[in-house]
């Protein structure tokens, strides 16, 4: 229990002589309790408020500041559900790996924003998974996309047992379902080839059909080199 | 043997030896799906042209 916990919230009583603690804990602001149950013997007893609607507290074992809306105690300032991981800018790379263990057990799924803002040559990007340091180049890949272009054409991709989700350009985003755990992995999305002579909007569904393991994932170039960024965030399981 | 360079997390440094022979291997790979790609797509425009028909009413007639 930290120095400014308490274990009760006095009621003073008319004319009562109050002492230096009686002052201290009046004085703290929101009460700090140890945990939830140290918040809720702190209310209602003898010499104790009653718990009210608008109260505040902070338990020390979550972190939390939480407020009682006259039936339950609620979080303030709830954790976000999509959390930063890592991100980088890179420049005329021909692959980029993201780092070692982005995908972790600390997230099951994930949302990355990639995008390539120059190109030495014409050409999509390629992504591959990867373990310890090395992309998996194993057949197992398969790709299903729906497009169209700006003048209304139909391009579709699909491509089966191969080894590498192909064709990508202009920002992609997706969501990497299960890369950690050792299950089938998804990925869903969608790219923008802003290419001006070749504008296409295609949805991305992959899937890499083993059962592995995977803590990272690379993008290649698909001729010459690239410029660009990207981002990582986990998406939050509460 | 030409240099390639990777960002590998934080870090950019040149391709080893295996990450250049996986990188020049995908590029084959590449090549044969765009080369692929482009032989349907000129058999389906001679296709096309036997019947007399432009690409928008293909579709417009296959739905």
């Amino acid at each position: 229990m930290g120095a400014n916990a308490t274990t009760f919230v006095p009621s003073y009583t008319s004319g009562e002589v109050l002492t230096a603690a009686n002052l201290s804990v009046t004085n703290s602001g929101i009460p700090v309790f140890a945990d939830s149950t140290a918040r809720d013997n702190s209310f209602g007893g003898t010499g104790e408020k009653a718990l009210a609607e608008g109260q505040f507290a902070y338990l020390e074992d979550t972190n939390t500041t939480q407020y009682y809306d006259g039936a339950t105690w609620q979080s303030v300032g709830v954790a976000p559900g999509l959390v930063f991981i890592t991100g980088a800018s890179f420049t005329t790379v021909s692959s980029v790996s993201l780092p070692a263990a982005t995908f972790s057990t600390t997230y099951r799924n994930y949302k990355i924003l990639f995008e390539v803002t120059a190109t030495s040559a014409s050409g999509g990007t390629s992504i591959r998974m990867r373990a310890a340091g090395s992309d998996n180049t194993t057949s197992n890949y398969r790709q299903m996309e729906t497009g169209i272009t700006q003048a209304n054409s139909t391009s579709n991709n699909a491509r089966d047992n191969v080894s590498n989700w192909e064709g990508m350009s202009g920002p992609i985003a997706m969501d990497v379902f299960s890369p950690q755990a050792t299950n089938v992995t998804h990925v869903i999305g969608g790219y923008t080839n802003s290419n001006p002579f070749s504008i296409i909007g295609r949805t991305l569904n992959g899937i890499f059909v083993a059962t592995t393991s995977f803590d990272s994932m690379s993008f290649i170039c698909g001729s010459g080199n690239f410029t660009g960024y990207y981002r990582v965030y986990g998406w939050a399981d509460a | 043997m030409t240099k390639k360079l990777i960002q590998d997390g934080h870090e950019v440094r040149e391709m080893t030896a295996t990450e250049l022979a996986e990188y020049e291997q995908l590029q084959t790979e590449l090549a044969a799906t765009e080369a692929a790609k482009a032989a349907k797509a000129v058999a389906r425009q001679a296709v096309l042209d036997k019947l007399g028909l432009t690409a928008d009413e293909a579709a417009a007639l296959l739905g």
